[in-house]
């Protein structure tokens, strides 16, 4: 048998011949379930949508129950006091009020975890985020500084080296840059989050003295929608 | 009668607006796009991003697909694309890639009911051994004849609907695959020269010389009378 085919024999017994494992088919449901969202026209107010939007998130809470909060944990991510969106905070609502320690310890609780967070893996990988931050304009400067809290962000100061870059976003948030274009908005820390239901980034700008800007961009735009003022901590 | 509905259908009843149809076609190639994905990407975490991407991108541009290709091979090479993209994106060669499924084969009844000469845990270490050598290889190579060998020797494609995936010549994906099968019967030597040796057992051969053989002397003259 010459090189060649000893070659093509040894690729063939390497093929990968096992379905798509749980949780990587959970994330790419919720990648769909967010695509037909985006296009379907009815409101999320319609009861029939809410309600297949509810049985869907306890597929994908189901699904995944044994990587869910292993991801949430890995990732320190609290969610007191940032709002569920929609139809999906009837679900999720009974959780809103615990911390980020409690979510982590408190394992079994799948009902406690946002519906997107279903997708996430058992490693918590950065990549795996997908906008789980939900935003309300009502409650803007709570819920960024509830997340900025929540989720340990550490300050960046003005003499830092900047960890967002390009590179970074390309490995981190490529996912979600490929919905939601995000243009030349200064330094700062990215995280893909939700506006009243929209897809949005909120830019943590470096601490400036006593303070840190931290910006909402709109999926495409360059000037920021919203922005607030926190006190560096 | 099977009442299913066939790839072109489900690819055209997403474009005018069935909400399920993109779900329903992709669940029906998920598991190969998967395997080609992953083997492409060469690690779990960059193959769902992979997917994703080529998910997404084949999600929105359905109404983009001419009809004069197989739909999963349309669907494949998107998703390939979207993997090599991210690949040149990241300007990644991962030379330390090693299959994320060997624990999971470690444990598996699968692997024996499809190999049952192998059942002696000797030969499935062997086995995985070669697997892990095979795909370590395998990640050594340039995306491009990476892919190309992924499609064509691990996914049994022909090298036709491979070269459609790819967006390249059919002469293009011969070149790659044979590049590839060349540049992988170099680190796979220990295995090639002979199938049942161990894998980590290399052949014996000529250790290589140090340096040059000649020596750096001036060639001597004919004998000069005293």
């Amino acid at each position: 048998m010459s090189d060649d085919d000893q070659v093509r024999r040894l690729l063939a017994d390497a093929r990968h011949d096992e379905p798509m494992p749980d949780d990587v088919a959970a994330r790419l449901d919720g990648v769909l379930a967010d695509l037909r969202d985006e296009k379907r026209p009815t409101p999320t107010s319609d009861l029939a949508a809410a309600h297949q939007r509810r049985r869907r998130v306890r597929a994908w809470v189901l699904a995944a129950a044994a990587v869910v909060v292993v991801g949430v944990g890995a990732n320190q991510v609290d969610w007191s006091g940032i709002s569920m969106s929609g139809a999906d905070s009837a679900d999720a609502g009974a959780g809103s009020a615990t911390s980020a320690q409690e979510e982590s310890a408190d394992r079994d609780d799948a009902a406690s975890v946002a519906p997107e967070a279903a997708s996430a893996p058992a490693d918590g990988g950065a990549a795996w985020r997908w906008a789980r931050l939900r935003l309300s304009s009502e409650g803007f400067g709570d819920e960024v500084a509830d997340f900025r809290a929540g989720n340990q962000l550490h300050p960046l100061r003005s003499q830092d080296k900047f960890e967002t870059t390009d590179g970074e976003l390309a490995s981190d948030g490529a996912a979600f840059a490929a919905v939601c274009g995000l243009g030349r908005v200064g330094p700062g820390r990215r995280v893909p989050v939700r506006y009243d239901g929209d897809r949005a980034w909120l830019v943590f700008r470096p601490v400036q003295g006593d303070t840190q800007v931290v910006d909402l961009y709109l999926c495409g735009l360059e000037a920021p929608t919203r922005s607030i003022t926190l006190p560096a901590r | 009668m099977s009442t299913e509905r066939t790839d072109h259908e489900l690819l055209r009843a997403h474009v005018d607006g069935d909400p399920e149809a993109f779900g329903i076609l992709f669940h029906r190639h998920r598991d190969r796009l998967w395997a080609v994905a992953l083997r492409t990407m060469g690690n779990r975490e960059d193959a769902a991003d992979g997917l994703q991407d080529g998910l997404v991108a084949a999600y929105r541009r359905a109404a983009t697909f001419r009809g004069d290709a197989a739909v999963t091979t349309w669907l494949h090479r998107v998703v390939v694309n979207a993997c090599l993209d991210r690949i040149r994106a990241a300007k990644v060669r991962r030379t330390e890639t090693l299959p994320d499924d060997l624990e999971e084969y470690r444990d598996r009844g699968s692997l024996a009911a499809a190999a049952p000469a192998a059942d002696d845990p000797a030969d499935l270490s062997v086995r995985e051994e070669r697997r892990r050598l095979v795909l370590g290889a395998l990640a050594e190579l340039p995306a491009e004849q990476r892919a190309a060998l992924v499609l064509v020797d691990m996914e049994g494609y022909p090298v036709a609907d491979a070269a459609a995936m790819l967006d390249c010549a059919v002469g293009t994906v011969k070149s790659r695959c044979s590049r590839g099968r060349a540049r992988l019967a170099e680190l796979l030597a220990p295995l090639l020269d002979d199938g049942s040796s161990e894998p980590d057992h290399a052949l014996p051969r000529n250790p290589v010389c140090p340096g040059p053989v000649e020596s750096d002397d001036a060639p001597r003259g004919p004998p000069t009378p005293a």
